[in-house]
Parts: C-alpha cells; sequence; structure tokens
C-alpha cells in the first residue's frame, strides 16, 4: 500500500532563550489516501507543532528535520517558492479559532477566491464564482450574498465554514484540521464536523484531525494516534484505542472524557500533574510521574514504541503484562 | 456618512469657541498693548484713544472676545498690528509657505515609517534591525530644534560647500528658481523627517510585529501566498490602521507650522508669524493662527476617522 | 507554538513563586540598559548640582577680558559672550531644566491621577466635564497656552512648572481614568462598596494600586517630556528668562556665534538629549519589570 503521506523521524525543537525545547520527538506515522487520522494530546503534546511543521509554517526559531514525502515529494528539502505551490493547493489547512483566523479587512469572498486565483489560471470572476460554489458545498446559506461580507458579519461556525471552503477551494489531496472546533459552541462543533465529514465524500479528501477531544474523534476517525510530550505513545484503529487500549496514558485519558451519560454522584476523573518540561526531559518514561502502572523500571528506562498487535503501536514498558487496559 | 461628518464637526463648535475665547481672554488678560503709550501721556492722547478704541480697552476682559467672534463670522479676522497686514493674508500667504514644506515632510517621513517598520519587522533581532531600532530611540530623545542645530553647523559651518544647501536664511530668495527652492527648504524639510520619522517607524514596527506573528497572517501563508503578497497585502493594510490616525496628526501639526523649524530656518511660514504674534503680543494675529490650527487639527482628526472606517471594515457610521 | 508556551510558564511559576515586587525588581535588574541609564542618569544629575561648586568661577561673574574663550583648563567648556564661565552656567542650567522637569512629572502626575480617577469612579457629568476639559486643552496649541502664562509666570522656573504641570497632566489622566473605570466594576470593588466603604477610601485603598505601574512609567517619561518641552520654550526665549540659566536659554544666548563656535550652541542640548535618551530607556525597564504582559519591543 503506498501512502499519501509519510513521515519519518519528524523532531522539532525550538531555539529558546532558555535553550533547545524538544517539541516533537522522533515522530512516525503515515496517513493513506481517504482515511481520517485523529491526532490527539493535551496541549503541550507537541500535535499542532507537527501539523505545522509539515506546512512549514514555523517560525525561524524552529528546528526541522526528519522526512515527509507527500505524494512522492519531501516537504523538507523543496525550496519555499515549491512549498508554496504545494499550501492552499495541494494541502490545506484550518486553524483552531476562526475568529481571529480570517483576515478582518477584506470579505470572506475575497480570501477565499484568493487561494484560487493564485494556484490556478483563471480570471477573478471565476474565482469569485468558485468561491460561492464553495460556500455553498459547505453549507453557507445565501451565499452570494454573503460572498460580498467581512468576517465580523459572520458567526463562529460560519467563520469555520469558510475557513474549511477556503482549504479546500483547490480540491487538495489531503486537509489538515488544527483543532477546528476547540473555539466553537458545542452545538456548533457537530455541524462543523459533519461539514468536514461531507465534503471528505464528496471531493475524497484525506483528513488529518488534530484535536485533545477523543469525544470528539470516536465518531470520527478511522486511526487515532496519542501523543504525549513531544512522542507518539499509541497508535491503531479507531475501535482498538477505544476498547483494547494498550497504553495508561491513552487509559487515562479516555478516564476523563465527561460521562455522556452523566451519571449523577460519579466523579470526573483527571490526570492528575503536569507534563514534563520539553527543556530538560527527565530520563525513563516521560509519562511515568503521572502513571498509576509506574515501577521503579520506568523511571529509569525510556520506553519504546513496539507493536501490540495488528496495527498497533503502543510506547510503555509495562505494555504485556498490563495487557488491555480498563 | 454624511450625516456623521456633519455631527461630527457640529459636536466640536462648543469646543472650539470655548477654547478661542480662553485665548482671547488669556492673552488680553497678560498683554498690555498700551503699556509704551502710556509713558508719553498725555503727549499722545489721540494715539492712545486709538488702541482703547481698536483693542476696546474700556470694556472687560471677558466680553471683549464677543467683538472678535462677530467679525471671525463675517470672515474678517482683524488687521496683524506687528506685520502690518490683514490677518486673512497673512495666513494665506504663510499657510502656502508653511504647506511648502509640510507636505513634502509628510510624504518622505510616512514612506520611510512604513518602508522601515516593514524591513524591521521581517528582520526582526537582525544587525540592521538592532541598528534601526536604536536609531529610532535615538530620534525620539532630539528635541527638533537641536536636530535644526545640528543640521545647520553640519552643512552651514562645517561642510558649507556640500550641494549648496542654504543653512540659515532659506526664507530670503534671490532668484526663485526651483533649484533654490529645493536648496532652502532641504534642511528644514530633513529636520521634520528626522523628528517624525523616529516616531511612527518605532510604532509602525511594534504594529507590524505583533499583525505578522497573528493567526490570519499565518492563514496567509497556509494558502501559499508569496511571502511579500502576505506582507505587502495582508499585513500592511492592518498595520496601516492605527498608523493613519498618528499621520493625521502630525499631518495637522506640520500643516499649522511647525514653531520651531521654521524659526531656526528663518522660513517665512506661520511658526515664525506664531512667535512674532505671541511675543508682541499681537491678539488678532494669536487668534488668527490659533483658529486656523484647531480647524486643521479637526478637519484632520475627521479625515483620520474616516480613513480608519474605509481601512477597517468593522467600523461603521451611523 | 500556543502549547509550548503553556508548559514554559508552567514550569517557571512551579520553580520558585516571589512576590510581584520582588519579581518586577528582579526583570528590571536584568534591563541592562535601564540600570546602565540609571546610573547616568544619576551621575548627570550629581553633576548638575554639584559639579559647579569645583569651579572658582560663580555662574554671573562676568569678565569682559575673556569673552569667547575656547575650552581651557580653568573653564572646561569656555566662555561667552561678556565672558561668563559656561562650565559652571552649564551645569547651573541643568540644574534648573532638571529642577523643572521634576516639579513638573510630580505635579502633573498628581493632578491627572487625581481627576481622572474621579473622572472614572463617578462617571456621568464629573466625568464628561474633565473629559471635555481634556479635549479643550488638547485642541488649543500647547505653545499658545504655553506663551500666554509663560508671560505672565514663566519668567521663574517654578512659573514654568507650574504652565507645564497644567497642560501635561492630560495623558496620565486618561490612563487613570480608563484603568479605574476598568476596577470598579470587578468584585472586590463591589463587595468593598457593599460593606459601607466610602468611594474615596474604595479608589485610593482598591483601585489605585493596580495603576501604580503605569503611573510610574509615565512620571518617568513626563521627566523627558518636560526637560524637553523646558529647553524648546526657553530656546524660543518664551521660557526661563536670563539671567537664570536653563539648558534652552544657554543655547538661545549662544545661537547668535553658531558659525563662530557650534560645539558651544551644541553642548547643552547634547545635555537634553542624552537626559532624553537615558530616561526614556529607563522608563522602558520600567515598563518590562512592571508590566510582564507587554511585550518588549
Amino acid at each position: 500500500m503506498t501512502f499519501l503521506l509519510d513521515v519519518k523521524g519528524l523532531n522539532v525543537r525550538f531555539r529558546t532563550e532558555f535553550g533547545l525545547v524538544h517539541a516533537v520527538n522522533e515522530v512516525s506515522f503515515s496517513v493513506s489516501k481517504g482515511e481520517t487520522l485523529a491526532v490527539v494530546g493535551e496541549s503541550g503534546s507537541g500535535k499542532s507543532v507537527t501539523a505545522l511543521a509539515l506546512m512549514r509554517l514555523l517560525d525561524r526559531t524552529a528546528l526541522i528535520d526528519g522526512e515527509a514525502s507527500f505524494e512522492g515529494v519531501n516537504l523538507f528539502t523543496m525550496s519555499e517558492k515549491e512549498m508554496q505551490k504545494i499550501r492552499g493547493a495541494r494541502i490545506g489547512m484550518i486553524f483552531q479559532d476562526p475568529m481571529t483566523a480570517l483576515n478582518p479587512v477584506f470579505t470572506v469572498g475575497d480570501q477565499i477566491a484568493e487561494v484560487v486565483l493564485i494556484h490556478r489560471d483563471c480570471t477573478k470572476q471565476e474565482a469569485k464564482t468558485r468561491a460561492i460554489e464553495m460556500m455553498d458545498l459547505v453549507g453557507i446559506p445565501d451565499s452570494r450574498r454573503r460572498v460580498d461580507q467581512y468576517p465580523h458579519e459572520f458567526s463562529g461556525g460560519m467563520r469555520q465554514r469558510a475557513m474549511i471552503a477556503m482549504a479546500i477551494a483547490n480540491s487538495p489531496s489531503l486537509l489538515i484540521a488544527d483543532e477546528p472546533t476547540t473555539a466553537l459552541d458545542v452545538t456548533v462543533q457537530a455541524q462543523v464536523m459533519e461539514v468536514i465529514r461531507s465534503v471528505q465524500e464528496s471531493i475524497g479528501l484525506t483528513v488529518m484531525l488534530i484535536t485533545h477531544d477523543l469525544g470528539l474523534v470516536a465518531g470520527f476517525a478511522d486511526r487515532i494516534q496519542v501523543m504525549y510530550a513531544g512522542q507518539l505513545v499509541e497508535t491503531a484503529e479507531r475501535d482498538r484505542i477505544f476498547y483494547e487500549t494498550r497504553n495508561p496514558y491513552t487509559r487515562a485519558l479516555l478516564d476523563s472524557i465527561p460521562s455522556q451519560l452523566g451519571v449523577p454522584g460519579t466523579e470526573l476523573k483527571t490526570i492528575g500533574g503536569n507534563p514534563p518540561s520539553l527543556l530538560s526531559p527527565p530520563p525513563g518514561c516521560l509519562f511515568q510521574p503521572r502513571c498509576v502502572h509506574a515501577t521503579e523500571d520506568c523511571r529509569m528506562t525510556r520506553p519504546e514504541l513496539k507493536s501490540v498487535g495488528q496495527n498497533h503501536l503502543s510506547r510503555c514498558l509495562r505494555s504485556s503484562d498490563l495487557g488491555v487496559l480498563r | 456618512m454624511l450625516t456623521y461628518v456633519i455631527r461630527r464637526v457640529l459636536s466640536t463648535i462648543p469646543l472650539l469657541i470655548g477654547a478661542m475665547y480662553l485665548v482671547h481672554v488669556g492673552v488680553s488678560a497678560t498683554s498690555d498693548p498700551l503699556a509704551s503709550l502710556r509713558l508719553c501721556l498725555p503727549r499722545c492722547q489721540e494715539g492712545y484713544d486709538r488702541v482703547v478704541e481698536i483693542y476696546e480697552l474700556d470694556r472687560s476682559i471677558w466680553v471683549r472676545p464677543f467683538a472678535w467672534f462677530g467679525d471671525a463670522i463675517r470672515g474678517d479676522f482683524g488687521k496683524s498690528e506687528a506685520l502690518g497686514e490683514p490677518v486673512g493674508n497673512v495666513l494665506l500667504e504663510r499657510g502656502l509657505n508653511t504647506a511648502m514644506m509640510a507636505i513634502p515632510a509628510f510624504l518622505i517621513s510616512a514612506l520611510l515609517a512604513v518602508l522601515l517598520s516593514v524591513y524591521s519587522a521581517r528582520r526582526q533581532y537582525s544587525k540592521t534591525d538592532y541598528v534601526l531600532t536604536g536609531f529610532s530611540f535615538l530620534g525620539l530623545a532630539l528635541p527638533t530644534f537641536f536636530v535644526g542645530l545640528v543640521l545647520q553647523v553640519f552643512w552651514g559651518v562645517w561642510f558649507p560647500q556640500w550641494t549648496g544647501m542654504k543653512p540659515f536664511y532659506t526664507g530670503s530668495m534671490r532668484t526663485g528658481s526651483v533649484l533654490e527652492l529645493l536648496q532652502s527648504i532641504t534642511l528644514p524639510v530633513l529636520t521634520l523627517v528626522i523628528v517624525s520619522v523616529a516616531a511612527e517607524s518605532r510604532f509602525g514596527r511594534a504594529n507590524m510585529l505583533e499583525i505578522i506573528s497573528s493567526d490570519y497572517v499565518r492563514t496567509a501563508r497556509a494558502k501559499g501566498l508569496s511571502e511579500s503578497r502576505v506582507i505587502w497585502k495582508h499585513a500592511l493594510r492592518n498595520a496601516m490602521i492605527p498608523l493613519v490616525t498618528l499621520w493625521a496628526l502630525d499631518f495637522a501639526a506640520l500643516l499649522s507650522g511647525s514653531v520651531i523649524t521654521e524659526t531656526i530656518f528663518s522660513w517665512p511660514g506661520l511658526g515664525p508669524a506664531f512667535v512674532i504674534a505671541l511675543t508682541k503680543p499681537d491678539l488678532d494675529l494669536v487668534m488668527g493662527i490659533t483658529i486656523l490650527a484647531a480647524v486643521i487639527a479637526i478637519v484632520f482628526n475627521l479625515i483620520a476617522d474616516l480613513l480608519y472606517g474605509w481601512l477597517d471594515p468593522r467600523i461603521r457610521f451611523d | 507554538m500556543t502549547d509550548l508556551v503553556d508548559v514554559n510558564s508552567r514550569e517557571g511559576l512551579g520553580a520558585e513563586s516571589l512576590s510581584f515586587g520582588r519579581l518586577a525588581l528582579r526583570r528590571f535588574v536584568r534591563h541592562r540598559p535601564a540600570i546602565v541609564s540609571l546610573f547616568l542618569l544619576i551621575l548627570m544629575v550629581l553633576a548638575f548640582f554639584f559639579a559647579g561648586r569645583l569651579s572658582n568661577f560663580a555662574f554671573d561673574a562676568v569678565d569682559v577680558t575673556k569673552r569667547l574663550e575656547n575650552p581651557s583648563r580653568e573653564h572646561p567648556f569656555g566662555t561667552d559672550e561678556i565672558g561668563r564661565d559656561l562650565f559652571v552656567r552649564t551645569m547651573l542650567g541643568g540644574q534648573y531644566s532638571v529642577r523643572v522637569a521634576l516639579q513638573v512629572s510630580l505635579l502633573a502626575t498628581a493632578i491627572g491621577t487625581i481627576l481622572g480617577a474621579i473622572a472614572g469612579y463617578f462617571g456621568r457629568w464629573v466625568d464628561t466635564a474633565i473629559s471635555q476639559m481634556i479635549n479643550l486643552i488638547l485642541i488649543v496649541p500647547a505653545l499658545i497656552v504655553l506663551a500666554v502664562f509663560a508671560q505672565r509666570f514663566g519668567g521663574s522656573p517654578v512659573g514654568l512648572a507650574l504652565v507645564l504641570s497644567g497642560l501635561l497632566w492630560t495623558r496620565i489622566a486618561r490612563v487613570v481614568r480608563g484603568v479605574v473605570m476598568q476596577y470598579k466594576e470587578q468584585e472586590f470593588v463591589l463587595a468593598a462598596k457593599a460593606v459601607g466603604a466610602k468611594p474615596g477610601r474604595i479608589v485610593a485603598r482598591h483601585i489605585l494600586p493596580n495603576v501604580v505601574g503605569s503611573v510610574l512609567v509615565e512620571i518617568t517619561l513626563l521627566l523627558g517630556t518636560a526637560i524637553v518641552l523646558e529647553s524648546t520654550l526657553s530656546f524660543l526665549g518664551l521660557g526661563v528668562q536670563p539671567p537664570i540659566p536653563t539648558l534652552g536659554n544657554l543655547i538661545q544666548q549662544s545661537k547668535g556665534a553658531i558659525d563662530d563656535a557650534p560645539l558651544r550652541v551644541l553642548l547643552p542640548g547634547f545635555f537634553v538629549v542624552f537626559f532624553v535618551l537615558f530616561i526614556n530607556f529607563l522608563g522602558d525597564g520600567l515598563r518590562d519589570a512592571l508590566d510582564p504582559r507587554s511585550k518588549r519591543q
């Protein structure tokens, strides 16, 4: 099987005044055409940094190495000019906060049309027509009128739809959605996810969904990849992550989802403690200080990512003796 | 929008009247046009009576401004005793001279401020950025008169042969050719540019830096736009919004006469006239220049607000 | 990136928790330009106040046999047209300029803080009245007010300081007014109101401590503004009148001989420039130290 995106040994470090911060460490993964991969983790886990590194949108303090082959080319070695032809054309990206992600001084239509105009050989009028089509596709009502409105005249959910329209206007093969619903109301979240799903079906999009919300992922992802402190800790098909959890961190994350049933009297579980400093990571397992299953060995030995089943990898020294975690 | 403009103008009128009233009372209270005449009484009784009549000195200083308002509404701003000309003529002639310096100074400094702030923000923490930031810091500490004096010393005393620029009496022209005009206004304009560019570019850079790290600029990059399009289209339009207000204030100040620069370089603009009017004091001339400056300030504030609304669609006038 | 910053700040806070004052002090000490500037500023002010005593000449001792002399051992800055020692005069001029600036920044801050707090706290017509007063002061070209009043009081340094303060309080008033308006609706203030505290006490005890930081920065920057205005006015002949020297009127007096002795004209100006430069660095350092949210530029 060939992959649409194949990332090998991705490292991202930031130069700061305190020293190098290891934001992403030796992350390797791949995404096949048409699937939906969800990358899950707390803030600081390196999931957003991974996405921005793939788009080469990090600032100059970031040091990136590794390999990211996308449609047969390495994203990290191409020139900035070539990369510009990929962004917005072959890979679309949407961001967390639709309130600030759109430029306040241009109309929504102009902003969608612009991405068409610079990647395609077409007239302004054609680009605008395409913008209206896209707005229809993502379910923005009354698109002919709203195409000339400014972002502040749109609600949060409508702005995020406009962002999606912008990201897919050139029919890219990959859509990176970085926390697309975090800043939205709960009722709007479901609508926006529905838009992404329907767009995915209609144009055969591959989606990389970055989120901290496992509940959101449950109905949406084909495969889930859990990150912690810049490392991949578990990856498997969705159902295996939910029902055959092998990594204690994933388990803790699952346990902290508020129960949909809302059984009165049950306490909301949280993960105690904080993630380790990425400036000088301690030896041993990075999750060990917060882990209920930690042993003396976990403090000394850094675990490797190991196969624990079909297409199922987990980073835990006690994978075999703990078995499936419930 | 027209109603907005009208309402704005109307709302400033009471303020303007109050200000003019206070200036009139203030100048009247601190000056005595009869000081020299009183010494020669009774010999010059006639002149004494004339001055009393012109300035209505027999009436209370609290009611004197009303006569001025009455004349001003009819377009009569009185006569300047110091310059021997109607105030209206003085304002027109000197206003044009001032504009001759103010307009190039404003255009050059605005352009420089944009270029410098874009450059500094794009190359943040580069050596050039440090040097430029250092210069703007120094520029902020320079009083205008000091800049003018340094330029005079440089061109007038140390290197007088360079380029034939006039360092001292720029107002006295022999031929009136374009070249002579340029030689005359270059140093004063340079003074004004140095002083305003420092503040504008520092402000512009801070703005630009904030905008460059904003989410919508990241979106623009994620769309695959070239860096120059990201900066000059998406970032600059936003960075201009707060700059417009600063520019309007600066330009208004320049147009109402840069007192210090024009005085140092003896340029016959509104600035030196103002100093003359104040030191005499020449009440009608003070009032004339004040009202001109106030009107310019009000108009440019309004222009700034309108431009603001045009640049930023979130602002609506109603 | 935002994810990353979270982790760092949390780590930083966990390591040691200091009081706000100690943290501010530490940030200020780390701001090297501000520390160096503070040191040089103190040195400069000390020189203004004491260096003149090292000389054998009085500031107004005329010696027509030694007119317009170049700098020498005896007269480090040379002499003026009527043979007065320029070193002593410049130091004394600096002293008067600094005094005026200090008086202005303290007085303007006091007026601005009080009026700003009143406007912000009571709102309604009180606020309208004070805000219109501020607008009035902004609409009249500052130079007019200065000149008109300088004519009457400006001959003396104290008079000039009063006039300048009357103009420069508006900025602080607006800052304080904004902060007071922001805080007066917050719970701890409402709580104080609920238990019957008087307005004066609420403002002084619960609200004003929040503006100390920004006011301190403003005071510093006002020092710079005041010294520039003082020297500019005196340069135009509208400020402090001779025989009292200030940095501004020293320049004005020697300006006529600019082509003979250019440095004599520029020298007092250099003191103004460096004073303001150091003040601005100091203000920057204070701002960074007291308001950690504001980004360094």
